[in-house]
């Protein structure tokens, strides 16, 4: 539970005009959460996450945009409360073992990877004197059910780390290089001045821009993959991703106008660049035919002949 | 681009990936050099809020710059974001991924459930007034020479029109003209493969007329010797015309002779559980057909036969019209509003109005339904004081139990409730009910607290434990 004596902190004129209205909506007290201890729950996430040049509407929003219902529920189960975990399994029970199911697509590693949060949810895995649940870190940004997702999603990938310490090298080289495979090389450019223009041209996009760039061209996901990543739909991914390639051949080709070479030269050097990498990439697609873990992930590239290669 | 604007949307995709292919390689190379990610992760709240669009613009910047170089975690939100059945319905005032309303598959499925859902409605309705009909005396046939006007102007109903009304009416060749013809025809005359009950012989009932116009008369054509009556069969949403022709000879349609006297026509119209602003044009257009029944009544009269489709095949009226049997035809004139169709309408808003909502149980353990996806609930009374921890929903059939096994069954939406308690040889159940599974209306299965399962076969009467 959160320490009391922070209540002792003058909260926010901000919070203390919602705090009632908070804990209404919160039913915290069917927990056995007092009014106190839930505001001072709600004060730590404000100050985990707001910034300190914020304006008194904006942290009335903040604060209105959490979701008390399930922030209450977690944080009562983190304390203990058996009513709150009778909640808790009824809903996410079943859903923790399908969720499981979905991310590692098979049943006794799922039951294995479910169990295994269910654990550290229980606070059995702390290594610290106390037990704490895993459901105290839970501040109520995204739904329960959401955060549960990524939860798991982290473990299933720390476990397959922790799997492949053990896996021989005969058997790393049956399966393939999965989970951020080693860096190829990067290619370096015939003319410094390509490089240069280029990373000018990505300093100027945004971080969304980069982004959506790195998942589709370098993760090779798909658009509704990005979109569900980023809550957006894929045709407006699909429309993003279109302006931006344009965009940054236009600010390439421009800074290396302003580098002193004619419009054809910097044509040539982009296109030159592009012959040699998909030779790069051919052989990068050779080392990765072997079966990967997680079937969605489709790279795609053209290869050299100019056809797809998925 | 500009061409795309002509293609449907997933070719529009498709060019976006063939244009975005295009991006120079050394864009990619320098990408994964120049963005460094962060040296702290983001927690799975930022990343759950990222999904769900729940985050401001500054963190939403901060978080997306560290997937940018982050690759591990891009992998991260992308297994915690994979599509799944199950999509967590927003709450508080976190804002959901916005979705566009319009978009060609939901309009594309939405319109196919919609014309499902009234083809269901229309057959359903049509077989509720085929069985409530009485045991046939005649059937309805159609002159040979007025069979193709009738084809003819079947077609232009809607679908759902011909449906619904099982064609006791007959249209002429003018639109707004009705005719409903009686034949002499002995029941085993009839064809056998004809689904429709013929109508009793002195209590015809036909379905309302639906004319083109309201403006247009419509003029069926009945036979002698019984009584007909113009009814809509389904009391609570339409109203009723009964039309009653008092019969003056009694030997009914098989003893018919033509041409006979003029017998005693008679107009009821009544309503039952009108409709408001329907039941009126119902109730209007049946005092219309009275007075021109009435008028009718100096003519002679037919034996009302009206049951049968709104199309008739060769195959049907051939046997019919070999017996040689005489029409004799009344005309009554109807003020003839387009009742049916909106009546139809109604029907299908009525049933489609009315969402399935979903249920859940809150974290109080209390039963709780919504009709809007999701966005809000309701509390359902069951019983005071009872935490509910499972519940079962089958089509409108719920069961919900929950500590000391309590359980209780509805099978009618929550409307009322029974309580029931599973007991073998004197044995209740008390142990706390922790899953309830029903496959269907009679079979089902409680798990409870202590490992005990109990099992039902006749919803609930009897139980078997294991």
């Amino acid at each position: 539970m959160s320490d009391i004596a922070q209540a002792a902190t003058p909260l926010p004129p901000a919070l203390e005009s919602v705090a009632l209205e908070l804990y209404q909506k919160s039913k915290a007290e069917i927990f056995g959460l007092s009014q106190q201890e839930f505001i001072v729950i709600v004060w730590e996430v404000g100050q985990k996450y707001l910034p300190p040049t914020v304006t008194p509407p904006e942290v009335t929003e903040f604060y209105s945009s959490l979701r008390v219902e399930e922030l209450a529920l977690a944080r009562a189960c983190a304390a203990g409360n058996e009513r709150a975990w009778e909640a808790f399994l009824i809903r996410y029970r079943e859903k923790l073992y399908e969720i499981a199911l979905h991310i590692a697509r098979e049943d006794s590693a799922a039951r294995e990877l479910a169990d295994s949060l269910y654990a550290d949810l229980y606070g059995l895995n702390s290594r610290q004197p106390v037990r704490v649940s895993k459901l105290a870190s839970y501040t109520g940004r995204g739904s329960l059910e959401g955060w549960l997702r990524t939860v798991l999603a982290q473990e299933h990938v720390n476990r397959y780390r922790k799997q492949k310490r053990f896996v021989s090298m005969e058997e790393e080289a049956d399966e393939g290089t999965q989970f951020a495979a080693p860096e190829a090389q990067p290619v370096v450019a015939a003319d410094p001045r390509l490089e240069g223009a280029t990373d000018e041209a990505l300093a100027a996009l945004t971080s969304e821009d980069r982004f959506l760039l790195s998942a589709y061209y370098l993760d090779g996901r798909t658009l509704a993959e990005i979109g569900r990543m980023i809550g957006t739909h894929e045709s407006t991914i699909s429309r993003k991703l279109v302006k931006i390639s344009k965009a940054l051949r236009k600010q390439i080709l421009a800074g290396l106008s302003r580098r002193g070479m004619s419009r054809r030269q910097a044509e040539e050097a982009l296109a030159v660049d592009v012959r040699d990498l998909q030779v790069d990439i051919r052989s990068r697609l050779a080392q990765e035919t072997a079966p990967v873990s997680f079937p969605e992930k489709k790279v795609q590239a053209q290869a050299g002949d100019g056809s797809t290669v998925t | 681009m500009v061409s795309t604007f002509v293609f449907t949307r997933t070719e529009v995709l498709k060019v976006d990936v063939l244009e975005m292919e295009e991006l120079p390689n050394i864009v990619r190379e320098r990408l994964k050099v120049t963005t460094a990610a962060a040296a702290e992760h983001p927690s799975a709240d930022l990343l759950t809020a990222l999904a769900e669009q729940a985050l401001g613009e500054h963190e939403r910047g901060r978080v997306l710059q560290h997937l940018t170089g982050c690759r591990e975690c891009r992998e991260i939100l992308s297994l915690a974001t994979a599509e799944s059945d199950s999509v967590p319905a927003p709450a508080g005032g976190a804002v959901p991924a916005k979705r566009s309303w319009l978009n060609f598959s939901l309009l594309r499925w939405g319109t196919a459930g919609a014309l499902l859902v009234i083809v269901g409605a229309a057959v359903m309705l049509r077989d509720q007034h085929r069985y409530a009909s009485t045991p046939p005396q005649a059937g309805v046939t159609v002159p040979s020479a007025q069979k193709p006007a009738d084809e003819s102007l079947a077609g232009t109903e809607t679908s759902a029109t011909t449906a619904r009304l099982p064609a006791t009416v007959q249209k002429s060749a003018n639109p707004a003209t009705v005719t409903l013809e009686a034949r002499k025809l002995p029941l085993t005359e009839k064809p056998s493969g004809r689904r429709d009950a013929p109508p009793p012989p002195n209590a015809l009932i036909a379905d309302a007329v639906s004319p083109a116009s309201p403006d247009k008369d419509a003029s069926k054509t009945l036979a002698p010797n019984s009584q007909a009556a113009l009814s809509s069969p389904t009391g609570d949403l339409r109203a009723k015309n009964v039309l009653e022709l008092d019969q003056k000879q009694s030997t009914g349609i098989a003893g018919y002779t033509a041409p006979g006297p003029a017998p005693n026509v008679a107009v009821v119209a009544g309503s039952a559980e009108p409709t408001p602003g329907k039941a009126k044009e119902e109730t209007s257009r049946a005092a219309a057909a009275k007075a021109s029944v009435a008028k009718a009544g100096a003519a002679k009269s037919g034996a009302v036969v009206a049951n049968g489709p709104a199309t008739y095949s060769d195959a049907m009226i051939a046997p019919q019209q070999s017996l040689g049997t005489t029409n004799e035809t009344v005309t009554v004139t109807a003020a003839s509003p387009p009742v049916q169709t909106s009546a139809l309408a109604s029907i299908g808003k009525a049933k489609t109005n009315l969402p399935a909502p979903r249920w859940t149980l809150s974290a109080e353990g209390a039963l709780e339904r919504s009709y809007d996806s999701g966005r809000t609930w309701e509390k359902v009374p069951v019983s005071n004081g009872v935490t509910f921890r499972a519940f079962s929903v089958i089509s409108g059939d719920l069961w919900v139990g929950g500590a000391q096994g309590v359980l209780y069954h509805s099978s009618d939406s929550a409307a009322h409730w029974t309580q029931v308690t599973p007991t073998l040889a004197g044995a209740a159940l008390t142990a706390d009910i922790t899953r309830i599974e029903f496959n269907d209306h009679q079979h089902g299965k409680i798990t409870t607290a202590t490992g005990e399962t109990w099992i039902t076969a006749d919803a609930g009467q009897t139980w078997q434990k294991q």
